[in-house]
């Protein structure tokens, strides 16, 4: 146990590293775009060249300095403080998004101006905003956000929370509470993820008070991010106020921060969180406790009840069983792994690519994983962090190529000559599940056949989730359901209109790819044939809708840690905010797959 | 001279570091390794399924044609399938033909290609004991007869020695084989090769022996021009002199070698040796030479060999036969450069044994073997010859080349294809063929070919990749009279360059062009259509024009282990002679 907590120390050790501080250069100027001037920041005092190639840089810190944040400039942590609005700055942002609507019109254009030039991230308000709003405010919002898309201000906010450390903390508690009321916890999943850590960062045990005083604030996120620090501190859910009538997410966000200090009695807490009402509640303890314990005992949160019960059952008996006892730290999203690329498999009539980026969009070379899986044709790319590895399927329909790379480029296994157009997956021991038309077929290394089943649909899609848990999408069925290695069906949602491409993000959330309903001919040239959804885990709420302008395929989509969702198409990818809009244009040649790590 | 002792004592410095360094590498020798295979298989009741899905979809594709298609689309399909569709209407195929070719293809076997990532435990001379990365805790037995190949996953011994300088020698063999090495000691009927960065020393029989050259050479012998004397051994000295003569050994020591020619003897030690050419075994020794190593017998102190008097008796003519045996032999590369072809393979420790070079056992540390490339056919004359015709005129000069083959290559070693793109198909059949041969690409479109990789190359790797992975293999590639984008095609996959060139009246086979072993004489006639190129480096001229013009009509350049032939006869017109020479071109095998 000794050395679980030396590991704990190593991580928030290696976490705190870089406390060493540069002032970005930054080109000055104004750039007039939508109707809206953009100052550029001035010119910035040059950094000390030395210290720069002296120490090492984490992947999400070249990021930040990619983006004009270089954590070994001088004015790296006055810089990130920037980035956290006080309450008066939050409702002057607030008051200025208000003004976008103004009757009066140069009060509509000094809001536009003023937006543009706000130091803080502003732009998932800005989206909001556009929600029911006027044409003419929601021209305006777009202005502003092509203004800002550049300074890419979410992905600093991320990346520099994912880093912070006492020497270079994001500011102070009360500041990232209000920063972090601003955005909402189910669709900035991953960021939320990223401030809490942050929010750790900066607390110490006499901001108790506070973070109590936080359980009771108008803000879901605030809530969930005091219960966090809480629980990450051992210091219980709160105040007796609330704990006569405990909300799950909390208790969960308690037991999130628990987890994330590895901290003992968590298991139970979670093992009672599988029963909430609320199925995000049930799906990151479900999550968590796989993680915890390395293992899965079938639990899914969107499975019927008595699916549900029993696997709960399953896990109440295996728990009952050992000692809750402290733990490795346990993190969810994608920060704890700490990776930071996009790999885009791109359409080669050279035989196919693979690129990798930065989340924020810049492209990275000599990256071993993207040069091997360009060796493949990348059509579906499946990464098992579990396990370490990646399966990647395509080409034609009858004679595919699937390999397998570890998550560092090194090609484990390969086969070309199988019919693979739906997908593959990789089984323990070896073994792999190859799926294409109505059949899915087990093989062993050599290639020689173990076993097969037959699905009720074709499948158009075909993953591996966890173990014994496949996803599958039939289009002509209108269905997207889950399988156990038997073939068993043992989740569906029907009525869907042409669904393909299924992905489940770690939040449990789907995103889908499905035709989108048609319209009068004289549209049909400029409007969607096809549209992404985002849909609860469950399938039945719709969340967000992509539908990009023109094209006749979604082959992928990603989701951004940003909270923007990345979405490859027969023209290009192209990244979308939370509300749908394109903001930015990655490629613009096509895509057939892409993952975000 | 004390600059350049100097710099021998810093190169001998750099090889005593270097060896250091190979022996503290070596130790992790069983790094991962990567097994390919190549395996026939029967299809699954799914696959036909599918492929019966697949070609009912075509056929109801073909009946209706697609309304919702833009007019750029219908062009770009119209430009597409016109080869395919209004061809075989204009040449009248018959549909039942096509039908039973259908019906082969739903039912017909799958080559499934595999590889995998893992530690190799033993390798004798029937199994493989491999350790899959996949499956770790498993070890797998794995016949050799069906591995394609071995291969080291990491190049990190290549790369560290990459950027050492290096002092070796290549040694360039007969049969195929390059060994990177130091000639240590010379018996008169071998070399004692020192393999680089191990203790192995092999003898090599001086007639399997092409060539002997430093890899960084001391003197400037790369600038210079070395006599064309066919029947001599040359050699080009690091202190810039070039000897042509008999080799033999020398009096005082094997560390020395003695190049004699009848007005001069030269005595060198092999040390400053730069390039040590060897003639063909075959050739004969000039008569002077001959008395010059009578006379050496004479006066023999009983340190000198025997001097090879050659083969004397005239040569008879070899004859290839089509359906000569297969000689299945395995290739072993080294790292960081230079492979050996061997029988046999055994891995007995950490050494490699080997039954190559005239040698039942030799040993290679394995930690200098980048791959081991299992029952490499070395594409012997009995693999079929592949007439790809994805661009041709099918009536004319596709037809007219495959019948100038018949009654000289049975029409079973003769496999054809019109793929327009490197489909699995075609990669299949050029995996089995020793020979591409491409007829006239009269109807090769840049654009057309973008159009076919667009809609049907989804997966297939590009015609350069597959041309070049080909004569990686050893295959050898014939392109008849390529003209205009049929160059550039050549070119853009890398195997030029090329460009036309002045034509000659007729044109006749050129010294060079003899390896290919034509016996005919003096100068032959242009057919319709005789196409000519510029003579330009790296390709050998084997046919150049007569008549005033500078220009070739056969050439050939080898690309890793194969060659890369250009006849400019698109054989519209043919006749026996340029039949017999497309026929030498197929069986030609790079040694002449």
């Amino acid at each position: 146990m000794r050395i679980l907590r030396c590991q704990s120390l190593i991580l928030l050790l290696m976490v705190s590293l870089g406390a060493w501080a540069v002032p970005p250069p930054d080109s000055a100027g104004v750039e007039v775009v939508g109707g809206v001037e953009a100052a550029v920041e001035p010119e910035q005092a040059s950094f000390d060249e030395e210290a720069k190639e002296d120490l090492p840089l984490g992947s999400g810190d070249s990021i930040l300095r990619d983006i004009g944040f270089d954590p070994l400039s001088k004015d790296y942590k006055d810089r990130v403080k920037g980035l956290f609005l006080d309450s008066d700055q939050l409702e002057n942002a607030l008051s200025l998004i208000a003004d976008l609507d103004n009757d009066d019109f140069r009060k509509r254009n000094e809001a536009s101006k003023k937006l543009a030039m706000i130091e803080a991230p502003i732009e998932h308000m800005l989206s909001e905003s556009r929600k029911d709003s006027t044409i003419e405010m929601a021209r305006r919002v777009q202005g502003i956000l092509n203004v800002r898309i550049k300074k890419r201000l979410i992905d600093v906010l991320y990346h520099a929370s994912v880093r912070s450390g006492e020497n270079s903390a994001p500011s102070s508690l009360e500041s990232l509470m209000i920063l972090a009321s601003t955005f909402d916890s189910v669709t900035y999943w991953e960021l939320m993820r990223a401030l809490e850590m942050a929010a750790v960062k900066v607390s110490v045990k006499q901001d108790r008070d506070l973070l109590e005083k936080g359980l009771s604030n108008g803000s879901q996120s605030v809530r969930e991010i005091c219960s966090f620090v809480l629980g990450y501190l051992g210091m219980g859910r709160g105040s007796e106020t609330e704990a006569s009538d405990p909300d799950d997410i909390l208790i969960l966000a308690n037991a999130r921060g628990r987890s994330a200090a590895g901290r003992e009695g968590v298991a139970k807490i979670l093992l009672g969180l599988l029963s909430s009402d609320n199925i995000r509640v049930r799906q990151e303890s479900g999550a968590l406790l796989r993680i915890i314990f390395q293992t899965d005992l079938g639990f899914a949160a969107y499975d019927s009840p008595d699916v549900r019960e029993q696997a709960k059952d399953r896990w109440s008996n295996y728990i009952n069983g050992k000692q809750d006892e402290p733990h490795w730290p346990v993190f969810l999203g994608m920060s704890s792994r700490g990776q930071f690329q996009v790999i885009v498999g791109k359409a080669d009539t050279k035989g196919g690519a693979a690129l990798s980026y930065t989340t924020s969009g810049k492209k990275i070379d000599n990256v071993g994983l993207a040069a091997s899986i360009s060796s493949a044709v990348s059509d579906r790319m499946a990464f098992d962090y579990a396990a370490g590895n990646v399966v990647v399927s395509g080409g034609s329909e009858l004679e595919s190529k699937v390999a397998v790379f570890s998550l560092n480029g090194t090609e484990l296994w390969a086969v070309s000559g199988v019919p693979a157009g739906a997908g593959a997956a990789l089984f323990p021991g070896g073994k792999i599940a190859i799926a294409s038309g109505f059949n899915v077929r087990v093989i062993d290394l050599f290639g020689n056949p173990v076993r097969s089943w037959k699905m009720p649909s074709k499948m158009d899609s075909f993953s591996r989730l966890r173990p014994g848990r496949f996803l599958c999408s039939h289009a002509d069925e209108g269905t997207i359901a889950e399988y156990d290695s038997d073939g068993k069906q043992i989740w569906k949602v029907s009525g869907m209109n042409r669904p393909r491409n299924v992905f489940r993000l770690e939040n449990g959330n789907i995103l889908i790819v499905v035709d989108a309903e048609s319209k009068g001919e004289e549209e049909k040239a400029t409007s969607s044939q096809v549209e992404l959804l985002e849909l609860s885990p469950d399938g039945q709420q719709t969340l967000l809708r992509i539908q990009p302008k023109g094209v006749k395929t979604i082959s992928s989509s990603a989701r951004l840690p940003n909270g923007n969702t990345l979405v490859g198409t027969e023209k290009g990818l192209a990244e979308y905010t939370p509300d749908g809009y394109a903001i930015k244009v990655w490629l613009k040649s096509p895509i057939l797959s892409l993952h975000v790590h | 001279m004390s600059k350049r002792n100097e710099l021998m004592g810093l190169r001998i410095f750099l090889l005593l570091f270097f060896a250091i360094g190979i022996a503290i590498s070596s130790e992790d020798d069983n790094g991962p390794w990567r097994l390919e295979m190549t395996i026939e298989q029967e299809p699954s009741p799914e696959l036909i399924e599918l492929r019966k899905e697949i070609s009912d979809k075509e056929k109801q594709n073909q009946s209706s044609p697609d309304s919702s298609k833009t007019m750029k689309e219908k062009i770009l399909s119209f430009l597409k399938e016109f080869t395919e569709k209004i061809a075989p209407l204009v040449k009248n195929n018959s549909e039942s033909k096509g039908k039973s070719v259908e019906e082969d293809s739903i039912d017909s076997s799958v080559s499934v290609e595999l590889s995998m990532s893992g530690k190799v435990h033993s390798i004798d001379k029937e199994y493989l004991i491999f350790g899959p990365a996949l499956s770790p805790e498993k070890k797998i037995k794995v016949p050799i007869k069906k591995i394609t190949s071995l291969s080291r996953q990491s190049a990190k011994i290549k790369d560290d020695q990459e950027n050492s300088e290096s002092d070796d020698f290549r040694v360039m063999l007969r049969d195929g084989s390059e060994i990177l090495g130091d000639p240590v000691q010379f018996t008169g009927e071998s070399f004692i090769i020192a393999l680089s960065g191990t203790q192995t020393r092999i003898p090599l029989p001086i007639n399997e022996i092409i060539r002997i050259e430093r890899d960084q050479p001391v003197g400037n012998v790369d600038k210079l021009l070395l006599p064309d004397s066919p029947r001599r051994h040359i050699a080009a000295l690091a202190t810039g002199e070039i000897l042509a003569g008999q080799l033999l050994p020398s009096v005082d020591s094997e560390k020395w070698l003695r190049i004699s020619s009848p007005i001069l003897s030269a005595e060198v030690p092999l040390s400053v040796l730069d390039v040590l050419l060897f003639p063909d075994p075959d050739s004969v020794i000039a008569d002077v030479e001959l008395e010059l190593a009578d006379e050496i017998k004479v006066v023999e102190d009983g340190n000198n060999g025997a001097p090879d008097r050659g083969n004397n008796e005239p040569q008879k003519e070899e004859d290839i036969e089509v359906e000569e045996s297969p000689v299945i032999r395995n290739l072993v590369t080294l790292s960081p450069s230079g492979m050996i072809w061997a029988d046999k393979l055994e891995l007995r420790g950490s050494d490699l044994i080997l039954s190559a070079l005239g040698m039942d056992e030799l040993l290679v540390p394995m930690s200098r073997v980048e791959s081991l490339s299992f029952g490499h056919e070395g594409l012997p004359a009995s693999a079929p010859v592949l007439v790809w015709g994805g661009y041709t005129d099918e009536d004319d000069e596709y037809v007219k080349t495959i019948d100038a083959l018949s009654g000289r290559i049975p029409s079973r070693k003769i496999v054809q294809s019109k793929s327009k793109v490197p489909d699995p198909q075609f990669m299949r059949n050029l995996r089995r063929s020793r020979v591409l041969l491409i007829p006239e690409m009269e109807g090769f479109k840049r654009a057309l070919m973008k159009v076919a990789m667009e809609q049907k190359g989804k997966g297939c790797p590009t015609w350069s990749l597959a041309l070049r992975g080909f004569l990686k293999r050893g295959g050898n590639i014939i392109f008849l009279s390529p003209t205009s984008e049929g160059l550039s095609f050549i070119n853009e996959c890398g195997l030029g360059p090329i460009r036309s060139g002045p034509a000659g009246r007729g044109w006749e086979i050129t010294d060079e062009g003899r390896k290919l072993g034509i016996n005919i004489e003096g100068m032959i006639k242009n057919v319709n259509a005789s196409h000519y190129y510029r003579k330009s480096a790296p390709w050998e001229v084997w046919g150049a024009a007569q008549g005033g013009a500078d220009g070739a009509i056969l050439l050939g350049r080898r690309i890793d282990r194969g060659w890369v032939m250009v006849f400019g006869s698109d054989f519209y017109q043919s006749n026996d002679t340029i039949k017999e020479i497309l026929f030498h071109l197929i069986q030609f095998n790079g040694r002449g």
